[in-house]
């Protein structure tokens, strides 16, 4: 408890230099600023300003700079779904129920105000505890060997896969689609080219940075370019921002549920922020004395899983940083991030970089802070970037991207590579494909193929090794289970409506 | 043939192809060597897990799957002479040509409107990455 406490200190220390206060309050304006923008959600803009983060020079500074954009970009997801019914991310279609309706009612002032406090009150919570299980997290995976990194992985993508929303066979496909794709590159164990065409650009594998622009940031921009008539503003007055009394007294327990149900969902690698909300809005639907007013603008239905949704996301850092698995698309980016700065997340990162890893959570919290100064009272100011028209924000989006994929090696193929992956990014959103788990999938194929092949090695070529070892045993048993059930549940119609109608936000 | 056209099975027949470069690439890269797993075995068995997969996905029908439009596929033709472009001519030249076509053919507007966005966005982009932040990117063409 003292040890975390001191731990706790130290990253606040690190955190609370002018320069690092200066990266949280840049990154938590750009990402508000670009999460805003209709059409762009939290991975997409976390994806756009990554190069950014690349010149800051100082790992700490940067990471901590790309948290606050990821942070941003979520309180930025809120005002497009309540306001515009346009859900950055799946997690965020929840929001729209009953955000939107509130908004209907004249009541978009108080839904702003709770999403923004139950989310800070949510990132709070969650900082917090994660200081406590990170260290635990960390201690256990150093006791793993590869057949049980090889289970966890095939976990994080079945679970990605199957919950991320959209049909559950697309998201198996895109996950084996990364894991091909992760192949490519100098085989890490024989040394021997794989799938590169000679090409010296493909050796270190497909550049992650340059795929991720282009199928988030240009193939959403090339996606919109078929939506006519772009998004319909519900209002530009906000008027009263405070919550009523009455309004306080349904958020309040709310807001509590939902941070520990994120918090614990968040831990799970590809658990996620969708199946957090979806959980809080459920319970919060059970609870109520007035069940039949969720849909209809129930503030308790924005507040749990909003709050949720933060929690979750505070958690996620705990499987990228210990384990070194990403639970979702947005974590998936920020461990490229982590790449560009050439720090490895794995058990190790607390005893080689205790300064990064102290450093990013105690940074959550100034973020944090800062977010709810810039949303609360500048609402007013963030709403009017809804009015940006869509012929400004595309050009613009194509520009940053341009200049950020090349400023990443200097190099003309990433250019080439990102406007490529801005046609697949482009024609997969067309199919219902969500990119998603497939950038999970190439981050964990190096994962997947060095752990299979040195737990065969261990079985002296017997794959019965991955289920003859408890704990691995028991991650791939449990990982069948759960993608078998969400299999059985999406064909006999059981899942909830949620997961099966969202796919690519 | 135009029901190929659409985005499921045009996505899915070229996941297909994917599919087999991979497993037969993986299969000649080796699946056992040297009493060990060789190069081509996660590729190999990821391969062959796929292509039933992408089976189903070919007849699974969304209900609001739209084909792909004209628009998107005019803006990758452009985006694709504006890369080829850029080496030669520089971030300055292309970028301006780029959204003024961009803007009048894909928004429909002005075209003095698109010029000066254009403008506006080149030259706010090359003086925060090219001269803020340094980045070398060649910003005129090399014959200048």
């Amino acid at each position: 408890m003292t040890e975390a406490l001191q731990q706790i200190w130290y990253g606040l220390t690190l955190a609370a230099t002018p320069g690092n206060l200066l990266y949280a309050l840049i990154g938590s304006t750009l990402g508000t600023l670009v999460g805003v923008l209709p059409g762009l959600g939290p991975v997409t803009t976390i994806a756009i300003l990554l190069p950014i983060t690349y010149q800051v020079g100082e790992p700490l500074g940067a990471m901590i700079m790309l948290a606050s954009i990821y942070y941003g970009a979520m309180y930025g997801g809120s005002t497009t779904s309540i306001l515009l019914k346009v859900p950055g991310e799946a997690a965020s279609v929840i929001t729209c129920l009953d955000g939107y309706q509130m908004a209907r009612q004249g009541r978009a002032g108080p839904a702003l105000a709770i999403a923004a406090i139950g989310s800070f009150i949510a990132g709070t919570v969650s900082i917090f505890a994660l200081a406590f299980v990170g260290p635990a997290f960390a201690n256990f995976a150093l006791s793993f060997g590869p057949p049980e990194y090889f289970a966890l992985a095939v976990f994080g993508l079945g679970l990605s896969a199957t919950l991320s929303g959209g049909s559950p066979v697309r998201g198996i496909v895109m996950v084996l689609v990364g894991v091909l794709l992760g192949t490519v590159g100098l085989d890490t164990v024989t040394g021997m080219d794989r799938f590169t065409f000679g090409s010296l650009e493909l050796a270190d594998g497909i550049e992650l940075v340059p795929l991720l622009m282009g199928m988030f940031g240009l193939g959403e921009i090339l996606f919109n370019l078929e939506q006519k008539g772009g998004f319909q503003l519900l209002t530009a007055k906000i008027g009263r921002l405070m919550p009523s009394r009455k309004e306080w007294r349904e958020s309040w327990p709310a807001i509590g549920r939902g941070s520990v149900f994120g918090f614990f969902i968040g831990l799970i690698p590809g658990g996620g922020a969708i199946l957090g909300s979806l959980l809080s809005y459920s319970v919060e639907k059970t609870l109520s004395k007035e069940p039949d007013k969720f849909g209809q603008g129930a503030i308790a239905g924005v507040a749990g899983p909003e709050s949720a949704n933060n929690s979750a996301a505070s958690a996620s850092f705990i499987p990228l940083l210990t384990l070194g698995i990403p639970g979702n698309a947005v974590t998936a980016v920020l461990f490229a991030g982590l790449l560009i700065q050439n720090i490895t997340p794995g058990p190790l990162m607390m005893t080689q970089h205790p300064d990064m890893f102290w450093g990013i959570i105690a940074s959550m919290y100034f973020g944090n802070i800062m977010l709810l100064i810039l949303n609360l009272p500048m609402v007013g100011l963030w709403v009017q970037l809804l009015r940006v028209p869509f012929w400004i924000l595309g050009p613009a989006v194509l520009v940053i991207s341009v200049l950020g994929v090349y400023s990443l090696r200097n190099s003309w193929f990433d250019v080439y590579l990102l406007i490529a992956a801005g046609l697949v990014g482009y024609a997969f959103r067309k199919a219902s494909l969500d990119p998603g788990p497939l950038i999970m999938a190439m981050i964990l194929a190096t994962i997947l193929d060095t752990s299979l092949r040195q737990s065969l090695l261990m079985g002296d070529g017997n794959i019965a090794i991955m289920v003859t070892r408890p704990l691995s045993g028991i991650i791939l048993g449990v990982s069948v289970l759960v993608v078998a059930y969400q299999f059985y549940a999406h064909f006999r119609g059981r899942r909830p409506k949620i997961l099966d109608e969202t796919a690519t936000n | 043939m135009k029901q190929l056209l659409m985005p499921t099975p045009f996505m899915a027949t070229i996941l297909v192809i994917v599919a087999l470069f991979f497993a037969i690439g993986g299969y000649r890269l080796g699946l056992w060597e040297w009493e060990m797993p060789g190069a081509g075995l996660l590729p190999f068995g990821t391969a062959l897990l796929l292509l039933p997969l992408i089976g189903r996905v070919f007849f699974e029908r969304t209900g609001t799957e739209e084909p792909f439009r004209l628009r998107p596929l005019m803006a990758v033709l452009l985006l694709a002479i504006y890369a080829a472009t850029l080496p030669s001519l520089g971030f300055i030249i292309p970028t301006i040509i780029l959204i003024t076509v961009w803007i009048r053919m894909l928004d429909g507007l002005p075209i003095l409107t698109g010029l000066a966005v254009a403008v506006a966005l080149a030259l706010t982009g090359a003086l925060t990455f090219v001269v803020l932040l340094q980045v070398p990117m060649p910003l005129v063409p090399k014959f200048l």
